[in-house]
């Protein structure tokens, strides 16, 4: 295609995904000026008063001085949760995936259905019983205590095995020929997936970001709490702690993701440039 | 000496505060070593919590906040809370709290908390609105007089007499002397009563004297800044709570243009008028079954439902009412309010007093308050079904699953 | 040395280790209390000392209207979330793809800005938004065409409607990114293959990207029936916790919420647990008539 083309081409597709962009990026802009709002102006009908009357910052230093949540110590405690299980998820259904889509092994169709049936029940069946199993185990008002169950995903399971089923045998083989065992073969392997085992990693640390019940069970004491936990407390009915400062919280948890991305994003750019340019 | 801190779970961070005040208070002036560690979880994340722990004896608290209509969930089977009749007696809070307050958190003989607001219906109308149209607050003694004059309001302003909600109905049966369940533990005891009120809110809808907010709750924060701040609605029925909390909250500029008044009252079947005021929620004290510092509990309970300060404090700090009667002769409770046009809010609440009705406790209490709120209220306002076919439906719904089951 | 198969390379035990790990994890928290979930399940509902009642529960559910209404809304709204999000986000994907190279990441992770924001944050957001003529989506799109602002959130013929918009507007970017990846992996000798036997642009698509994004297509499938099913985001955001008018936005996780407030474990376990046998067929089929096709 000539280089007018495809500018010409890229020019519409930015076009036409013009609405969509916008009706994203409207309700972000909406939460990050909504730092500013005092409380009677952010509730106010949306088409009357998108824009703050001033830009105040004192929601954020109030959020930031720890006047309304011992904020850095939830937010370290978000950050140490999510990426304990991102990475546990990552390497546990990373290699299960593998297993299930490298051998065949008796059984292998019914575990797989098994395993991962278990993630589309209603997460709330498992809240009694696995607190009081945690309580067991020691790990009550502890970060691993909802570490720990997070790093079983189903759906990781489900994804690495579409994964590994791409990977073309020639390669396993290869590595097989060259003496390698079948741990070093399967290391071999992840830097080829090394997009997807970052993109799994992000969706899961996203979701177990966002992750309400189990922390709420499991975590008692104030600084131990995860930040979406320790600002759900703020608001009741009459609503007095400034919404202000919710919108900074969940401004502020925008940036781990937006850190991720940037950094996966050039991992991501290096193993397609090889598939794009011939 | 206390072998750990008192463990007291609160469901707001508002209160929170006012608590970890109280302790401090509680340690000036009564016991120095006393300790307790105050936390809130948010409000529906705390009587979850609150369930798990009880239902899995893990980190019980020893004192938790709840409100009265949450409350009723706990009923069912054994009570987790610790009967404080004798305590009530020792302490002569049987005569210092107002009677029918005393039955709040009461179910079959015990007592198992402590209320802290009156929780008294009144009626808050926008008095500048009132004025302009020529409505006399005083004249309007019965529904049927506040209706004729909303007819008025309807058709020659195009605005709406009375926000509508799902609470009202619950309320307004209690003002006709009824209520959602019976003492006997029958559910809508009175049938005439309940029909005819769903019927009236029905009503009101239609002839557009009502209005519902678009979320069909008068407890949305866009419906202060939309329907009232327009000025499309001239009142609504709240609580003392109401009032002082989201009123003051949700309408700081209308400050001054606020008045209450007592409820109009019903002509009940026997020609007599109903009374003047209603009751609806209200936060209590209760102490845990498991926590094995019930004295220390029950102490720092008692100080802060009898103190002066920390009464007053609850109604100066825009929060409640307080339901201990001795408070009402605290001056500061009783001057002039700025904010409900220079009246004497405080002793309008005193006044209605002796007439708040009590509240029925029972196990389906929280479900059928919901189930209304939730399920049946948009079908009766806009008349998918009649009042009949929501009482038997709900009846069948709330008798079908007996407790436990 | 384990002699090298090709069906089933190293020693039997091999893929184990593989699946150790996991297993593992996956019989510590969810098993073990899978079987106290089955086990409340068959017990009275309370919070004290509940007896033994069978299955008791499973058959109160067999006479529940409201479980039915339930299980049927969640269907509704998983297939139409699915039906709607899939193709919109293949469309996305390839508009991405098309447009400017450099702007690409950035585009990309605008997209995926609504599933970054917090459930909370989107509970006001929601309230915002899909109120009635004070609502930003009847301000700014349903009244200037004239019509009369909808009530999203108490109108029955529209809560369903509302619910699967949330989820459209929540996911379809997350999902672009997961199909985009998946493009960006086809091998470019697939498409010259392709070419030299036909040229248009719709060909491609259906012959080569299509088959070669199924795998990517299935888990995204999957993952919006977990987020229909069993996830507590949404429609719970939306309606606080309420099914709507006439139950018409009730789902099945609202209603083991609606159960578990009021502290009915039994009911609510059964309520899961019966969703477990549905689960497993609906995935064994997913994944059967994938095997088939393929």
């Amino acid at each position: 295609m000539s280089a007018q083309g495809k500018t010409a081409r890229g020019a519409l597709s930015l076009l036409l995904l013009g609405p969509f962009l916008m009706a994203v990026f409207v309700p972000f802009l909406w939460m990050v000026l909504g730092i500013f709002k005092t409380n009677a102006e952010f509730f106010q009908p949306l088409a009357k008063a998108f824009f703050p009357a001033h830009y105040d910052w004192q929601n954020v230093a109030d959020l930031l001085g720890g006047k309304w949540v011992p904020f850095w110590n939830v937010f370290g405690n978000s950050l140490i949760v999510s990426l304990g299980q991102a990475l546990g998820a990552v390497a546990l259904s990373a290699m299960a995936g593998y297993a299930f889509a490298r051998f065949s092994f008796r059984g292998k169709r019914l575990l797989f259905v098994l395993a991962v049936a278990l993630i589309l029940v209603p997460r709330q069946l498992f809240a009694v019983p696995l607190f009081s199993w945690v309580n067991a185990l020691g790990l009550s008002d502890s970060l691993l205590g909802v570490m720990l169950p997070g790093v079983v995903a189903g759906l990781g399971v489900i994804y690495f095995t579409q994964v590994f089923r791409q990977v073309p045998e020639e390669y396993l083989q290869a590595a097989r020929v060259c003496g390698a065992t079948e741990l070093q073969v399967f290391l071999t392997v992840l830097p080829l997936v090394w997009p997807a085992l970052l993109s799994y990693g992000m969706i899961h640390f996203i979701l177990a970001w966002h992750e309400h019940l189990i922390p709420m069970l499991v975590l008692t004491t104030e600084t131990k709490q995860t930040l979406p936990l320790a600002l759900a407390k703020l608001y009741d009915v009459s609503q007095r702690t400034p919404q202000g400062v919710q919108m900074a919280a969940s401004t502020f948890a925008v940036i781990p993701t937006a850190v991720l991305f940037a950094l996966f994003h050039r991992k991501f750019k290096s193993s397609l440039s090889e598939m794009l340019v011939h | 000496m206390q072998a750990k801190p008192l463990d007291i779970w609160i469901s707001s961070f508002q209160d929170q505060l006012y608590y970890e005040s109280m302790v401090k208070l509680y340690k000036a002036k009564v016991d120095a070593d006393f300790e307790a560690k105050v936390q809130s979880f948010g409000f529906r994340e705390m009587p979850e919590k609150l369930a798990v722990s009880i239902k899995t004896g893990i980190n019980p608290p020893d004192v938790v906040q709840l409100d009265e209509v949450l409350f009723g969930a706990f009923l069912s089977g054994d009570v987790p809370f610790v009967d404080l009749n004798a305590r009530i007696k020792k302490a002569k809070l049987d005569k210092d709290i107002a009677k029918s307050r005393q039955s709040l958190f009461a179910y079959k003989g015990k007592t198992y908390g402590i209320p802290q607001s009156l929780s008294a219906m009144v009626l808050y109308y926008r008095a500048d609105l009132f004025e302009e149209l020529g409505i006399d607050p005083a004249t309007l003694t019965t529904w049927d007089k506040f209706v004729a004059a909303g007819k008025m309001v309807v058709e020659d302003h195009g605005k709406s007499m009375i926000a509508l909600d799902p609470t009202y109905f619950g309320i307004l049966l209690r003002q006709r002397g009824s209520d959602l369940f019976g003492r006997d533990g029958s559910t809508f005891p009175d049938r005439e009563a309940a029909i005819e009120v769903l019927g009236w809110l029905q009503k009101q809808m239609e002839t557009r004297v009502g209005m519902v907010p678009e979320r069909a709750s008068i407890f949305d924060p866009l419906f202060f800044n939309s329907a009232i701040q327009y000025g499309e609605v001239l009142s609504v029925m709240g609580a003392d709570w109401y009032g002082l909390d989201m009123l003051q909250q949700f309408t700081p500029d209308l400050k001054g243009k606020w008045g209450a008044m007592p409820l109009p009252a019903w002509k009940l079947p026997d020609g007599r008028l109903s009374r003047r005021t209603s009751a609806f929620a209200g936060q209590g004290l209760l102490i845990n079954k498991a926590s094995k510092q019930q004295d220390a509990a029950w102490k720092f309970i008692e100080f802060v439902i009898t103190n002066k300060e920390s009464n007053a404090r609850r109604f100066l700090d825009g929060n409640s009412f307080p339901a201990y009667r001795p408070a009402w002769k605290d001056e500061r409770l009783l001057q002039p309010n700025e904010f409900f046009s220079n009246q004497k809010f405080g002793e309008l609440l005193v006044r209605l007093a002796p007439e708040v009705p009590e509240v029925v406790s029972h196990p389906n209490r929280a479900k059928a308050v919901f189930l209304f709120q939730e399920t049946f209220f948009t079908s009766l306002i806009y008349g998918e079904l009649k009042p009949a076919e929501v009482l038997d439906k709900m009846k069948t719904m709330l008798e079908a699953a007996g407790p436990g089951l | 040395m384990p002699a090298a198969n090709q069906r089933t390379p190293g020693a039997r035990w091999t893929p184990f280790f593989f699946l150790l790990p996991f297993l593992f994890f996956l019989l510590l928290f969810w098993v073990i209390p899978l079987i106290g979930g089955v086990q409340m399940s068959l017990h009275a509902n309370g919070l004290g000392q509940v007896e033994y009642v069978g299955f008791a529960h499973y058959h109160a559910l067999a006479n529940d209207e409201r479980y039915f209404t339930a299980l049927r809304n969640s269907f509704v709204y998983t297939l139409a979330s699915v039906v709607v999000i899939v193709p919109l986000a293949l469309w996305l994907a390839h508009l991405l793809r098309a447009s400017f190279r450099r702007l690409r990441p950035v585009l990309t992770f605008a997209l995926l800005l609504p599933a970054l924001t917090p459930p909370s944050v989107l509970a006001v957001l929601f309230l915002m938004v899909f109120h009635g003529k004070n609502g930003l989506l009847n301000q700014l799109f349903v009244m200037p065409l004239g019509l009369g602002p909808v009530s999203w959130l108490k109108d029955p013929d529209f809560i369903l409607s509302g619910l699967v918009l949330q989820t459209v507007w929540r996911w379809t970017g997350f999902m672009t990114f997961f199909i985009l990846a998946g493009m960006e992996g086809i091998p470019r000798v697939y498409y010259e293959a392709a070419r030299l036997a036909t040229g248009s642009r719709w060909q491609h698509f259906w012959h080569v990207t299509l088959p070669q994004l199924r795998p990517v297509l299935l888990f995204v499938a999957v993952y919006l029936v977990v987020d229909g099913f069993s996830l507590f985001s949404g429609a719970f955001v939306l309606l606080g916790g309420s099914g709507g008018t006439a139950d018409a936005g009730l789902l099945t996780v609202t209603y083991v919420f609606q159960k578990t407030r009021f502290f009915e474990y039994g009911t609510a376990s059964a309520i899961s647990v019966s969703l477990l046998p549905l689960m497993t067929l609906a995935l064994w089929v997913a994944l059967f008539l994938r095997r088939r096709t393929a």
